[in-house]
């Protein structure tokens, strides 16, 4: 006998033999023994989970002579020409190839015939979607009212695709995907069968990469089976199918748990040698984290869908990482798998966003962190990677007051020189000093792009008259601001009182190190003045910077 | 039976899968090669036509080698790309409508190709697998050949077959005559029908290794040692972007990624614009893409750096690297790079070029601080 893949030796010949669309079969089964037959029926799933083999064993059951328990018999005069598709009412055709209006009304002319030899005439057509809208709008008629004893059966795996107007007409039955463990418990099936040495994890993959289509799951079957012969070994299952090793999605949760930034790159690498796609890894990933996830919730690995050994390795995880960690990580991975998917360097964009991943700390549960205040011990989380992270992923969290105190004082301190203006008259060189950080401030947020990045770098230095000399980091800086001299030189008329000049010191840099020390001498003096008799309110005046309100 | 894969650089897998077939001489009838550009998909295809196509006459099978190595039909058919013709219509055929300097560069493109295959075949225009090709393929499977075992069809850049195209190619690709087989190659398998791709046994190509890159660059393409060593590290494996970048000038492209982040970093916008200014005045607007692959190159390398890895892109800057490092030990990177990408993507757009470069100039001047977001 001639060889035939396995997806059509092992097409179901009865209801029961469907595998996963229980819901389905056991509906047409009772409408039959009810004899509650619609005229049109509309099969919609993905692609492999057997809406046409459906539709056929149907036609079959409704046809057959002697039906056993609603079930076609296969071993009649009917079925068996239905079996080698010589019985004329049983009409399947193809809606892809045959989606004109032409075709259409052809059909249509032999809809009014009644059957020859059974008791339906039954019109199959499998890829509904492709027929063109003029074909579906001359269909209508005929679907809503069709001879008696004439049913259509339309098969699809695009149901958006189909008019409502048609939907609407017929009975609808949505094909589930078929369930990781329905697969692989078929698969084993049919390698016992045919004498093929498989085991657990092999089918896992192959039901894995198959994701919910049953046929494709047998023709990466036929393919394993082609190229491994008798024995099949999961190593070549992976290279054949190019599948991404699981190992190497533990590999990087161990990573994440030891913060081994090292092991991204070597991943990566790993990633990148085998030919593995990088949107898949990062799928993968998530489904991965989504794993473990359901282990640290339920407890058990009943929800998985995994090959067993990896299930003692997830059970493993059960107390290593917490909830909300979890979902973080998630969450970061979900959006960065959309960036890599638009992303032009693949390769270089996931090494950064898992370095990124192993760096997302843990945190602390604010009830933790109450639990904390009332010992008295605030356990912080230890910080491992940079501060920009607690900003995006810790915002519940804001214990780090000095930040807040130091802005505090440096708008106390420009707001003092805006109020009292300068006299004139005891202008010199101490105040201009004294007052350049307020200036420097205003100024910076009046043009932040043109002056900001590198006004606070600029320092006085000297006075000589109206002329104020200034210290530059670079020529770079010293050209950009003598750009916008204008403005400056009127900013600070209004705000120093005094119309100055402002010149480039070009004195040798030893003087102007001497000089800037004197400056912070000074800030530093000024910073110290506060005495206001209580020793505790020195202490906040001068330790962060306060300022007395009275 | 030994075979011969000599010239074939890398692709160990995907050899040892086309072997073992070869051995049980169980050939399936339509492969998908998939994988980056440039890693020799054509050359494996077309060396793979030729083994199932050896017998014990010595004569023969070097005669029939020969002609599927020159692209001969019956032997072999290669169906590419094509641009469109002036007045062209459904039933004309791919090449009918074509003027006659299409023509000539067809011929020469294809010369190159067949000399080296290693060549990647580049036509104005050219960016639709017309269906008239692929109608054409009836004709060639309705004729049938004594002297050759195995003909092959190989569409190159199968994803550009557009809808119509794939769905006349369904029915002869899920059932040809005996002694056909079909070989499709693309970089992108995922933008064929999955009718298409269920049909095909899926062999993947991997990136190639450096030293791959060098010995192809060299033997292939005749590039200086020096050059190639410089630009494999940065080839992604791929031939076709090792040469892109020898084709925009790599070393000058290098110098000018680095000056152009210094003075970003250093917060000198002029002299960063000046840069800009005059990279793109002297190039395309494709090479404002390999500039901005190379700054993210330079940031990863940023990040290895930071946990002490010894493999970098930019090994002559090291301590620039350092520098850095000490100097800003806090920098965010995974925005920027998200930045970068979206940048280097709305090029395809149209977008006036030097707004990306002022764009990519502030990018890279937040991250040190120099401008407050």
């Amino acid at each position: 006998m001639a060889y035939v893949v396995t997806a059509r030796k092992w097409r179901p010949q009865k209801f029961v033999e469907v595998v996963g669309q229980e819901h389905i079969t056991t509906t047409l089964k009772n409408a039959i023994k009810d004899g509650r037959i619609a005229h049109a029926y509309l099969f919609a799933g993905p692609r492999g989970v057997g809406k046409t083999t459906t539709a056929r064993i149907l036609s079959k059951a409704l046809n057959c002579l002697n039906p056993i328990d609603y079930e076609p018999c296969n071993e009649c005069e009917t079925c068996k020409s239905i079996q080698a598709g010589q019985l004329m009412d049983i009409i399947e055709i193809d809606g892809a190839s045959n989606r004109g209006i032409d075709e259409v009304r052809t059909l249509r002319e032999s809809v009014k015939y009644a059957p020859t030899r059974g008791k339906y005439k039954v019109y199959i057509i499998d890829e509904v979607h492709m027929l063109t809208k003029e074909s579906f709008n001359a269909f209508l008629k005929t679907l809503e009212e069709p001879p008696a004893q004439t049913i259509f059966i339309f098969a699809t795996t695009d149901v958006h695709k189909v008019p409502l107007t048609i939907i609407s007409r017929c009975q609808r039955f949505d094909f589930r995907r078929i369930e990781l463990d329905t697969i692989k418990s078929l698969l084993e099936k049919i390698a016992k069968s045919e004498e093929i040495e498989i085991d657990d994890k092999t089918l896992t993959l192959i039901a894995r990469k198959a994701d919910g289509a049953l046929r494709d799951a047998e023709s990466y079957f036929d393919q394993v089976v082609a190229f491994c012969g008798k024995k099949v070994d999961s190593s070549t299952v992976t290279k054949i199918l190019n599948l991404i090793d699981d190992e190497v999605y533990f590999k990087l949760s161990d990573a994440v748990l030891a913060k081994n930034f090292k092991s991204v790159f070597e991943i990566s690498e790993e990633i990148y040698n085998n030919g593995w796609n990088f949107t898949d890894f990062m799928d993968g990933l998530i489904e991965h984290f989504r794993n473990i996830m359901s282990v640290i919730i339920t407890g058990n690995s009943d929800s998985i869908e995994s090959a067993e050994i990896f299930r003692k390795k997830y059970m493993a995880y059960i107390d290593k990482f917490s909830q909300s960690d979890l979902l973080r990580l998630m969450n970061f991975l979900n959006k960065s798998g959309q960036e890599l998917r638009f992303s032009q360097n693949q390769k270089l964009k996931i090494e950064i966003v898992l370095c990124h991943l192993i760096g997302l700390e843990r945190t602390s549960t604010i009830t933790e962190i109450i639990e904390g205040i009332n010992k008295e011990v605030v356990e912080l989380p230890t910080n491992l990677f940079r501060e920009q992270e607690k900003k995006n992923y810790r915002p519940e969290i804001s214990y780090k007051t000095p930040h807040f105190t130091a802005s505090n004082v440096t708008t106390a301190k420009v707001k003092e020189p805006e109020e009292n203006k300068i006299n004139s008259s005891e202008f010199n060189f101490d105040t201009i000093v004294n007052t350049w950080q307020g200036f420097v401030d205003s100024v910076s947020q009046e043009k932040t792009l043109t002056l900001g990045h590198f006004i606070f770098d600029i320092k006085p230095v000297g006075l000589s008259g109206h002329k104020v000399n200034l210290q530059f980091n670079n020529d770079e800086d010293e050209k950009s601001f003598y750009y916008n001299i204008d403005y400056i030189t009127k900013k600070a008329h209004n705000y120093f009182g005094k119309k100055l000049e402002f010149l480039t010191n070009k004195e040798s840099l030893a003087e102007t190190s001497t000089v800037k020390k004197n400056i912070e001498e000074k800030e530093i003096t000024s910073n110290q003045e506060a005495n206001t008799g209580d020793e505790f309110a020195d202490l906040i005046i001068n330790e962060l910077g306060g300022e007395e309100i009275s | 039976m030994s075979i011969d894969w000599s010239g074939i650089q890398g692709q160990a897998s995907a050899k040892e899968i086309l072997t073992q077939l070869v051995n049980t001489s169980r050939i399936p009838h339509a492969f998908l090669f998939h994988g980056p550009e440039g890693t020799g998909k054509y050359y494996t295809a077309i060396r793979y036509a030729q083994i199932i196509n050896t017998n014990n006459l010595t004569d023969q099978s070097v005669a029939i080698h020969n002609h599927i190595s020159n692209l001969q039909e019956p032997y072999i058919k290669f169906i590419i790309p094509l641009p469109r013709g002036k007045n062209e219509t459904e039933s004309s055929g791919p090449i009918e409508k074509l003027n006659p300097e299409d023509i000539q560069e067809l011929k020469s493109e294809l010369q190159e190709k067949i000399k080296n295959p290693y060549y990647k075949i580049s036509l104005n225009k050219a960016n639709i697998i017309k269906i008239s090709s692929i109608r054409e393929i009836n004709k060639f499977l309705s004729l049938s050949y004594s002297d050759v075992k195995y003909r092959c069809i190989l569409i190159s850049d199968a994803h550009l077959m557009n809808e119509e195209s794939q769905n006349a190619l369904l029915k002869n690709l899920e059932e040809p005559p005996a002694g056909v087989v079909f070989i499709l190659l693309t970089p992108y398998s995922n933008l064929l029908r999955e009718t298409i791709r269920s049909r095909c046994w899926m062999i993947n190509f991997q990136p190639l290794d450096n030293q791959n890159i060098k010995k192809i660059l060299s033997d292939y393409f005749n590039v200086l040692e020096s050059v190639a060593e410089e630009v494999a590290t940065f080839s992604d494996g791929s031939v076709t972007r090792a040469f892109e970048l020898i084709n925009n000038d790599f070393k000058s492209l290098k110098e000018k990624t680095i000056s152009v982040m210094r003075f970003s970093f250093g917060g000198k916008f002029h002299s960063a614009l000046n840069e800009f200014g005059s990279y793109l005045s002297e190039s395309d607007s494709d090479s404002i893409k390999l500039l901005i692959k190379m700054i993210i190159s330079w940031l990863n390398d940023i990040q290895k750096h930071k946990f002490k890895l010894n493999k970098y892109f930019f090994d002559d800057h090291l301590d620039t690297l350092d520098k850095f490092n000490s100097k800003f030990p806090d920098v965010e990177l995974n925005d920027i790079i998200v930045k970068l990408d979206y940048l280097s993507s709305i090029i395809k757009n149209n977008i006036n070029l030097n707004l990306i470069a002022l764009n990519i100039v502030y990018e890279l001047a937040s991250l040190t601080k120099r401008i407050n977001k």
